[in-house]
């Protein structure tokens, strides 16, 4: 065994003690390989000159055009969360598919799936269904594996869902790792990956998983029946009486609108990430604002009249583009007057959410969790000079290539490394830690950066709702009372680790079911 | 004491404040610069270059109140067991061995790069692009010394955070 070997498994040991005992992870991901380093540098293995590229670093990736969608989205969840909409969109579909067998853990799925497209914060949604859902489904008598499970798995639908942060934060990973492989094997000319190819490639895969959710309460309530009876509406609580259709429109139709604009937008290759993001806080703005109860009317007409504008804009625009080259013709003024039209009434709109709202406190919020993710990102980055400086990337590769069986076992050794790291680890320090890492000599051999992307994302997912480390079943547990025990919530979400683990392996053989969308989309 | 860590809180506090307020300016600078360019078809080389400036400043100026307050992550499987004490004195250790040096080096290895980008008083690389991106590397290097620093004040501190007592439940 070399010398830099024997510093790279001090390394890896002292870096998963630390974690372990209980420091901030960032601290530990900083802290252990600068030590690490600078013992290397005193016995003259390892060059400190290495370190200097850390700041360029960092600064290349705060000043990357990809990762400015983060807060944005972050912004736009929490300005949604922060409202009621969550909750009300939990009542009305229970309502709404409460009466028929199994109804509730459909509206449970649905509710999760909206959730995941336009919040994405899986604590808070498994919060909102364990405090609204749960409580419904266990005084209408419904079996609690059923239940706990139906809403730990759709929670954690966010994942894997777009517009999700582990899908971005993913994105520039695997790029990066894409072109450095691609540069090992002789490509040159390899193409960036984007945000927007991983959320269409993990449309597919998503959607797939909400169809089997439902498909496995429909058999539930074809076989065992009585474990997921219809309820009444007067066992959710917070609700009325009777469903108006007014309701209907306002907790579900709405935000149904505002995912379509985003995600279409996305999708449909109209805006960047970022672009759609920001018309998503506009639109969740907009939307928090005339659910707000008490609102004078003036203030509510303001507000209808900024949706009104933006509709006709973009209506506008679908009938040709407007320019302000070339002659002054009708559709241009048109154009002025309701951009002007808009800007005064999204101003008041913003006014309005400071004053009234809790614009600032959300977006202060906001800018504290991007920095916390950004010190994990700054941690990672000095393990991986550190680790790189030591040579440990190559060791890595030559583990990777000299596997038996190739490429394939490659592959499923990451996942099982992934697939455990994620029981104590969150995404975010996974996947800047194990992408740069492995990723490389993957995509040197001619993995598709898509499919590896999304294998990973569905794989972490898993990983959220597996006992006993799963951090949505921790979700639960917190919210739920004490007669659901532990090892219902436990036993309730195994035939959901299947689905997941079945989906796992359905986009594992047929790589086609993530990379076909983004091929259609974006070629 | 306390009127010290009054003010440095406070300073924090307002650091954080005016990320969230970069925050929106980022969200309703984004919006104009999509409508202007998709149905105006106007773009500004500097409309992007204004966007990752508010976004570096909005996920920079928080850094000294993460580190204050304690918004880490942390794996608690055995740390939520320890005493009090021992919690404090194994964040202490945290604190000087592990934050304070290697974000001091940061700052170290960030200085040189910064003084060459102010003596070109270095604008944007996007053509037509914003000036002042020597402020920006500027705002980098003092928040990584700035993580320097309040490492070592909460090193010296009684206790580095608050640490709730267990509730008598618990006990």
């Amino acid at each position: 065994m070399t010398a830099h070997e024997i510093m790279l498994i001090i390394l890896v040991v002292s870096l998963l003690s630390g974690i372990l005992s209980g420091l901030p992870v960032s601290f530990v991901l900083m802290g252990v390989p600068f030590l690490v380093a600078v013992t290397g540098a005193v016995f003259d293995l390892f060059d400190i000159s290495f370190l200097a590229a850390f700041p360029s670093r960092v600064f290349g990736i705060l000043t990357n055009p990809m990762i400015i969608s983060v807060p944005l989205f972050v912004l736009m969840g929490g300005i949604l969360e922060k409202s009621d909409i969550a909750k009300k969109m939990m009542l009305t579909a229970g309502a709404l598919f409460g009466k028929r067998r199994g109804g509730m853990a459909y509206a449970v799925i649905i509710v999760g799936a909206l959730l995941a497209a336009s919040t994405g914060v899986i604590a808070a949604t498994v919060f909102m269904m364990g405090l609204i859902a749960l409580p419904a489904m266990m005084k209408g008598r419904y079996s609690n594996q059923v239940s706990a499970g139906v809403i730990c798995a759709s929670g954690s639908l966010g994942q894997i869902i777009p517009p999700s942060i582990l899908l971005i934060l993913l994105t520039d990973q695997v790029s990066t790792a894409y072109q450095s492989g691609r540069r090992a094997a002789g490509d040159w000319a390899a193409d960036p990956v984007s945000v927007g190819d991983l959320f269409a490639g993990a449309m597919i895969p998503g959607l797939m998983l909400v169809g089997l959710y439902l498909l496995y309460i429909f058999i539930i309530s074809f076989f065992r029946p009585e474990a997921c009876p219809p309820i009444k509406i007067s066992q959710i609580e917070g609700i009325g009486e009777r469903l108006t259709l007014s309701d209907i429109v306002k907790a579900l139709v709405a935000p149904l609108l505002l995912i379509v604009l985003v995600l279409g937008s996305i999708l449909g290759g109209v805006a960047t990430p970022t672009e759609s993001a920001s018309l998503g806080v506009g639109g969740a703005l907009l939307l928090v604002g005339l659910n707000r109860e008490n609102q004078p009317k003036k203030i509510r007409y303001t507000y209808i009249s900024v949706g009104i504008a933006s509709g006709a804009l973009l209506l506008l625009r679908l009938t040709g583009a407007v320019s302000f080259i070339g002659t002054v013709d009708l559709k241009l003024i048109l154009a002025c007057i309701l951009f002007l039209v808009f800007v005064i009434g999204f101003s008041v709109v913003v006014y309005q959410e400071l004053r009234y709202g809790q614009l600032m406190l959300m977006a202060k919020t906001t800018a504290v969790m991007v920095t916390s993710i950004l010190m994990i990102v700054l941690g990672s980055f000095m393990l991986s000079l550190v680790f790189r400086g030591l040579g440990g990337d190559e060791i890595v590769a030559d583990i990777l290539n000299s596997l038996p069986g190739g490429v394939p076992t490659a592959m499923i050794a990451v996942m099982v490394v992934i697939f455990l790291l994620g029981f104590i680890l969150e995404y975010i320090e996974i996947i800047f830690i194990v992408v740069p890492i492995a990723g490389p000599p993957l995509m040197a051999a001619g993995i598709d950066p898509v499919w590896f992307a999304i294998l990973i994302s569905l794989n972490l997912q898993m990983s959220f709702m597996t006992p006993p480390f799963g951090y949505a079943l921790f979700y639960l547990r917190s919210v739920a009372p004490p007669v659901l025990t532990t090892l219902d919530i436990y036993k309730s979400i195994i035939p959901f680790v299947i689905i997941q683990l079945f989906t796992l392996g359905m986009v594992a053989l047929f790589p086609a079911i993530a990379t076909w969308l983004p091929g259609v989309i974006y070629k | 004491m306390t009127e010290q860590k009054n003010l440095l809180n406070r300073i924090c506090h307002g650091l954080a404040l005016a990320a969230g307020t970069a925050v929106i300016l980022l969200g309703v600078a984004q919006i104009i610069v999509v409508i202007l360019r998709y149905i105006f078809s106007f773009g500004m080389p500097w409309g992007l270059d204004l966007l990752v400036y508010l976004f570096l400043i909005a996920s920079v100026l928080p850094l000294p109140l993460i580190i204050l307050e304690n918004h880490n992550v942390r794996v608690d499987i055995f740390y939520q067991g320890y005493h009090n004490s021992k919690k404090a004195l194994w964040d202490r250790f945290g604190l000087l061995f592990f934050l304070c040096p290697s974000y001091g080096f940061a700052a170290y290895v960030s200085w040189k790069p910064m003084l060459n980008s102010w003596r070109l008083l270095e604008s944007s690389p996007t053509m037509d692009g914003l000036p002042g991106y020597f402020l920006l590397k500027t705002l980098l290097f003092l928040g990584f010394a700035s993580l320097s620093f309040i490492s070592l004040v909460l090193v010296i501190k009684k206790w580095p955070w608050d640490y709730p007592e267990p509730s008598e439940e618990e006990v």
